[in-house]
């Protein structure tokens, strides 16, 4: 891809809110989304009471949360937004996806899961609403994710239970 | 007991109109036998009495001796006179003499005929000349020369002998004084023959009665040990799983972070590279930071915590396989078979060794196929992992500290603090395979 495709920007800009607890992250993602003319800069914050108070200051379109954070991580930080800004869209950003954690933050409203490494470009993707919805899970730990809502859901529903625990592969031993 | 009917039979057997002193005796003996069964246990009690009987009766110095164990000394049980002026030093002689049988010849004799020996005349002096010195001197000064050694007889055998020595007379005992003392004897031997079996007996079941207690002490402390044992494992596994935690959480929060922001800030000079050139060069090194971060990650992964409680422990090997193993490369296996109930700790563990046998296979093996296999064995659970490999000298490794061996002492450490062992059969060239047995949890 040139560097031209993304440095124009079509329509009204998308006002980005960082909240990176790891300041050379949080500097270096600044600096990412002021590459992109697509991107402004709505603020930084180190944390989920930083990042509440920047979304209650002005208008935000997109978050790029870090998940493991003091004081409430990527999902208060994700509601502190979506309180202040209901259609923002929620971008998680995590070294490691774990389902708990993923399940955490989608329920928290994040549409894509990215894990630390992505390429810039995914990033400034899935900020301008261009992303496809990524999880950046593995298979097997997508697989029992799947299985894990599929159990909330039949409790939830009261459908009859599968004949087999689904989590359980055949050789299983618990 | 003592036979009281014998007792009393020899009471009748007593001839008709004897005289009055045969009817103290008779009374006597009644009365010792009614003793001997009240004071089963008192020995000493019972051989004073015997002593006091016959020597009143008899106006003789009574001595009872007795056969010491091993059979060859006699030892001074009571002696008993009237008159303490001849009890007494009589007693401080014998007391002070050999007890060596063989220097007893009369005693000797009793011991080994079972009978009756009436020490007179020429026989008393050849006895007195087989005495030690001090008792020779005691008895001349005493102006005894007449004495009569009784058998105490029980159960066949002779365990000691009743001496009566005369003073004042050199009459020999009668007949009828012989049997007396004779009966007397044999019942002193018969309660003292009981009194030891009592006292064997009561030392078998106190004996027996320590063992139990021994023994239930011993399957108690056992079953404490085992616990804290157990606790102890657990508390090390946890110790062991929150280092690890803390290291992960060390490893995500900082060096994942400061590589990843590395990455975002190269990608970011990449495209606003001047040149393609520099745009390639930053591309390199963009690459090895993302090399960088994937292995950073599957450190991570390697130390999080075991998700055996969540997915078991198949699936928790599985998913560590998914992760770690590039796909499909080598091809691996995991079963389970084992049935047996294993606490979370020992599941940590099983799950640490595989984590750390695979992490082996992948570095070093070259392997194009790998097991895992989890079963039941005796006494508790064996994990087999195994991959055809290049294998290695054991020894060679210990020898030249490999790289890997780390990670084998660690496993063994494993498996070793949890009540388990595991060994390692390899061969250059001929594949690897690792045993960890585990023991399952007895309630």
């Amino acid at each position: 891809m040139s560097q031209q495709s993304y440095g124009d920007s079509r329509g009204p800009t998308t006002r980005v809110l960082i909240c990176e607890n790891d300041p050379a992250m949080r500097s270096a993602l600044a600096d990412l989304v002021l590459s992109y003319p697509a991107l402004e800069l709505a603020g930084t914050a180190a944390d989920p009471d930083e990042a509440g108070e920047v979304a209650r200051r002005g208008p935000i379109d997109a978050a790029l949360l870090d998940v493991r954070m003091p004081k409430g991580g990527g999902p208060r930080a994700a509601r502190l937004v979506r309180a202040a800004h209901p259609k923002a869209r929620i971008v998680a950003f995590s070294a490691h996806a774990e389902r708990e954690v993923v399940l955490e933050m989608l329920l928290a409203g994040a549409s894509e899961y990215l894990i630390k490494g992505v390429d810039d470009h995914s990033i400034a993707d899935a900020l301008q609403r261009t992303g496809y919805g990524r999880l950046g899970m593995p298979l097997m730990e997508l697989e029992e994710m799947i299985f894990a809502l599929v159990e909330r859901l039949r409790v939830a529903t009261g459908a009859v239970p599968p004949p087999a625990p689904p989590v359980a592969p055949p050789m299983e031993i618990r | 007991m003592l036979n009281e009917e014998r007792f009393d039979q020899r009471i009748a057997e007593l001839p008709k109109g004897a005289s009055r002193r045969d009817h103290a005796r008779a009374e006597a003996l009644s009365e010792l036998s009614a003793r001997l069964s009240e004071s089963i246990s008192d020995v000493d009690g019972l051989l004073h009495s015997v002593v006091e009987l016959v020597s009143s009766f008899l106006g003789d110095t009574a001595v009872i001796r007795l056969l010491a164990e091993g059979g060859s000394t006699m030892t001074v049980a009571a002696v008993h006179d009237a008159n303490p002026m001849i009890a007494e030093p009589l007693r401080a002689a014998l007391e002070q003499s050999s007890n060596e049988i063989a220097t007893m010849v009369p005693h000797a004799a009793v011991l080994s005929e079972a009978q009756p020996i009436q020490l007179i005349d020429d026989s008393f002096i050849d006895a007195l000349e087989q005495m030690p010195p001090l008792a020779r001197k005691t008895v001349q000064d005493l102006g005894m020369r007449v004495a009569l050694i009784c058998p105490l007889r029980v159960g066949g055998r002779v365990i000691g002998t009743l001496g009566l020595w005369r003073h004042g007379k050199d009459t020999p005992h009668s007949e009828r004084d012989r049997k007396f003392a004779q009966e007397l004897a044999d019942r002193a031997a018969l309660a003292i023959g009981n009194a030891r079996l009592v006292e064997r007996l009561r030392a078998e079941i106190d004996q027996r009665k320590q063992n139990e207690d021994n023994l239930r002490l011993t399957a108690e402390l056992l079953k404490q040990v085992d616990q804290k044992r157990r606790a102890l494992l657990e508390h090390l596994v946890s110790a062991q799983e929150e280092e690890r935690r803390r290291i992960a959480v060390d490893v995500h929060d900082d060096s994942i972070q400061a590589m990843a922001a590395i990455g975002v800030r190269l990608q970011i000079m990449r495209r606003r590279a001047a040149s393609h050139e520099m745009a390639d060069q930053l591309e390199h090194i963009e690459d090895a930071v993302t090399e960088t971060i994937a292995r950073l990650r599957a450190l991570l992964f390697r130390l999080e915590a075991a998700p055996v409680e969540q997915v078991g422990l198949v699936r928790a090997i599985q998913r560590y396989i998914a992760e770690v193993f590039p796909e499909n490369v080598p091809q691996t296996r995991v079963t389970s078979t084992m049935t047996k109930e294993l606490d979370s700790a020992m599941h940590i563990v099983l799950y640490r060794v595989a984590q750390e046998a695979l992490s082996n296979v992948l570095k070093h093996a070259q392997a194009e196929r790998v097991t895992v296999e989890l079963t039941d064995a005796v006494g508790g659970v064996q994990l087999t992992v195994s991959d055809d490999g290049v294998g290695f000298s054991p020894s060679e490794a210990i020898r030249h500290a490999l790289p890997g061996h780390l990670g084998m002492r660690s496993m063994h450490e494993r498996a070793v603090v949890a009540g388990g062992s595991l060994e390692v059969d390899s061969k250059p060239h001929a594949g690897t395979t690792i045993r960890c047995w585990l023991p399952e949890v007895r309630v």
